[in-house]
């Protein structure tokens, strides 16, 4: 090679280097459910009809990757349910990968890719897609075989099956109900009467407008709590099926409770419910202003009582349905549904998968009440929460007895036309859209939803 | 008197608008340096833009306790690397082989490279994410590089073919003639000369690579391999986030990219002398 060759053949060759060290240090060496099958996981998947055919499965050697919300909070319940189930299924280890608040565009990318994790966290709306798409394990088998059904209490035992009769998931946590939080010394201060029905509702948004306080936060920059908002005030003049009925084919927007809902709605916004912001405003946001003292009430679901709990305590209390038309209604909105911990239908090994999330998820629940004082549990097993309950959980978990029906949240609607609709069409009439153009648009939008 | 007012008067009129506007440039990197030392109250409510009123460190040590950041930190830094290297060559190469020598197709090759940069990223996902199982490529450093470095490539490309351009054919004649090879050519005379480009070129790249999130997002799974920005992801449950642990985390991964841009800044400038590399 001559001379004015040597230097930049030298140079490519470093580059090429460079790039097959990059390639190596990155390679992909997990031995997880993309590898063969090893006999041990055999054995494991076959260890429960025959275990004393089968030699014990080596510990760890079935390795499954498990996408989830493995973070903030929640590590230390995913991680002792992860301790617990090495007892269980001490063949399996399971990798966590956390998560994104992605709208779930990650996972919905890797089911078009074919290329879903193991076991991963499914809400009901993913849940559809990814029936439709043939991306599930049906658990069916797995539930019966391990008897999942009788470690739920009642009020969680719906929640395991889906509409179609099949379980794709078993729960991880139980029905809550959308909350509206106030601020008990704000209320005392400003001599305002704490609503218990829509016209003292009302009253108290007009006192505090008044005031200069922002009467309710709301984090309008998500969608779904506008359209909570819209549905605590449609089961508060009479329809508990809220828009949770109108999700599953029946109803309209012209019925007597829906217009009376979206008209309470348009009332309260014109009195001056939100702030100018509301929009802009995320959840961390809108907690903070109700944290400060800004906001005297929070929209949000009953699983938040722990967070506001702890920047407010004593000063915080809960109501539940304060655009009823009556005081006293225990129709709630909110609620749960089928969506948990799913499988992959592609997983090589989605038997034991399936095995692992189902009691995964079981495990997942009693950590959550040992570990979160969860007041909501779905299990059957009376658990203590290692720091007892705080006065709202307290109050929660004394009420809920009571509760007579519930709804769904925005995301556990099944209808993806009529969940996008809706979240849109409620951003509208929180932000001033007059009530027959919203009933209008909405019974458009819902008639071309059900084609 | 009237002098001295005068001159106050001009070094105000002077002065004061330059304060604002290195105010106005500042500021958002004071109020991150603020915010890293902040809870959520303070953040979103109580004292969104001035100092924290308690100073709480403790955003620090979460983020070294907590996060993985010296894992991160390296993974960022080895994939910005890479893609700048893999950028700043490929696209030298053929902007040279574009701009500088004649083929059939070199205006149509060029055109196309650069049509690159009308392609968004999220259209491509699904099929890039197929391609890279497929090719093997999925969890690990490559799965991002190669992507950025197509992503990049095109805007590469734009500034390098305008700079070999703007260069006189006397300085390859005089090589020539002289006996230097292309390869001479290329390496001693033309890519020294492009040095300010090459700057330019790497930092719009660098930044590109460290602020990454879709791609990386999608394209990587494996905690070992995660970039800072990905690493972010552990401060943000279902309903809530530590916006003052994350803010904390922002300050440490803006570092590198301010000493980048320190480093190659005044490379920068000099790209518009370029042309005064040939004299007469």
């Amino acid at each position: 090679m001559n001379n004015k060759m040597k230097k930049p053949a030298l140079t490519l060759m470093t580059l090429s280097m460079v790039a097959l060290a990059l390639a190596a240090c990155g390679s992909n060496n997990d031995n997880s459910a993309s590898s063969d099958p090893s006999p041990s996981a055999s054995a494991s998947a076959s260890a429960s009809s025959t275990p004393a055919e089968s030699p014990a499965p080596e510990a760890g050697s079935v390795k499954l990757k498990f996408y989830a919300q493995y973070s903030g909070v929640e590590i230390p319940v995913y991680d002792a349910a992860k301790e617990a189930m090495k007892q269980i299924m001490p063949e399996v280890d399971v990798e966590f990968e956390v998560a994104a608040q992605d709208d779930e565009q990650k996972i919905k990318t890797y089911a078009a890719a074919g290329s879903l994790p193991d076991i991963f966290f499914a809400s009901s709306g993913l849940i559809e897609t990814l029936k439709k798409s043939d991306n599930l394990y049906v658990m069916d088998d797995i539930v019966k075989a391990n008897n999942i059904e009788a470690l739920l209490n009642d009020s969680s035992k719906p929640m395991l099956w889906n509409k179609d009769g099949h379980s794709y998931s078993v729960p991880n946590v139980g029905q809550w109900a959308g909350i509206i939080y106030y601020n008990k010394e704000l209320f005392e201060q400003n001599g305002v009467k704490v609503p218990t029905m829509y016209s003292e509702m009302l009253e108290a948004v007009k006192a505090f407008k008044a005031k200069d306080i922002t009467p309710l936060a709301v984090f309008a920059k998500e969608k779904w709590p506008a359209a909570l908002l819209l549905d605590m005030a449609i089961v508060g003049s009479g329809d508990v099926g809220g828009l949770k009925k109108l999700d599953n084919g029946e109803g309209n927007f012209s019925e007597d409770a829906f217009v009376k809902g979206s008209q309470k709605i348009s009332e309260l916004v014109a009195a001056g419910l939100i702030s100018k912001n509301a929009f802009n405003t995320t959840a961390d946001d809108a907690a903070a202003q109700f944290a400060s003292g800004k906001a005297a009430m929070y929209v949000n679901g009953a699983w938040s009582m722990a967070n506001i709990f702890e920047k407010l305590g004593d000063k915080v209390d809960i109501m539940y349905t304060p655009l009823a038309d009556t005081a006293g209604s225990w129709n709630m909105s909110g609620g749960g549904f089928n969506q948990g911990f799913a499988v992959s239908k592609n997983s090589k090994k989605a038997e034991i998968a399936a095995k692992y999330a189902a009691l995964f998820s079981i495990e997942f629940a009693k950590q959550r009440v040992i570990q979160l004082a969860d007041p909501n549990s779905i299990l059957v097993e009376k658990l203590v929460p290692t720091n007892g309950l705080n006065t709202i959980q307290q109050k929660y978990s004394d009420d809920s007895v009571n509760f007579k029906t519930m709804t769904t949240f925005a995301w556990g609607y099944e209808n993806a036309k009529f969940k996008t609709f809706i979240e849109d069409n409620s951003q509208k009439l929180l932000s001033g859209q007059k009530t027959d153009d919203f009933i209008s648009d909405s019974n458009k939008a819902l008639e071309t939803a059900r084609k | 008197m009237i002098f001295l007012l005068k001159r106050l008067t001009t070094r105000a009129l002077t002065y004061g608008p330059l304060s604002l506007f290195l105010l106005v440039s500042l500021y958002p990197l004071i109020w991150l340096l603020f915010y890293s030392f902040k809870d959520n109250e303070e953040i979103f409510s109580t004292n969104v833009f001035g100092i924290p009123k308690h100073w709480r460190w403790e955003n620090y040590s979460n983020a070294f306790d907590v996060f993985d950041i010296v894992g991160y930190f390296k993974n960022s830094l080895i994939v910005s690397i890479g893609t700048v290297v893999f950028t700043v060559i490929l696209a030298l190469m053929f902007s040279y082989a574009a701009a500088r020598m004649k083929w059939r197709f070199a205006n149509a090759s060029r055109v196309y490279m650069t049509s690159g940069m009308f392609i968004p990223m999220q259209i491509i996902l699904i099929p890039l994410l197929i391609l890279e199982r497929t090719l093997h490529l999925q969890n690990s450093y490559l799965a991002v590089i190669v992507p950025y470095v197509a992503f990049q490539l095109s805007f590469a490309t734009i500034i390098f073919y305008a700079f070999f351009k703007s260069l006189p054919y006397e300085i390859e004649e005089s090589a020539a003639i002289d006996g230097a090879s292309v390869y001479t050519i290329f390496f001693k005379i033309m890519v020294p000369l492009v040095k300010p480009a090459i700057a330019s070129v790497s930092i719009f790249v660098f930044l590109f690579a460290w602020n990454e999130f879709l791609v990386a997002l999608i394209m990587i799974s494996e905690n070992t391999l995660k970039t800072l920005p990905l690493g972010l992801l552990y401060f943000q449950t279902q309903f809530g986030s530590d916006w003052g642990a994350m803010g904390a985390v922002m300050v440490i991964s803006t570092i590198p990219t301010i000493i980048v841009y320190l480093l190659f800044s005044e490379q920068i400038e000099k790209a518009l002398t370029v042309s005064s590399a040939v004299k007469g």
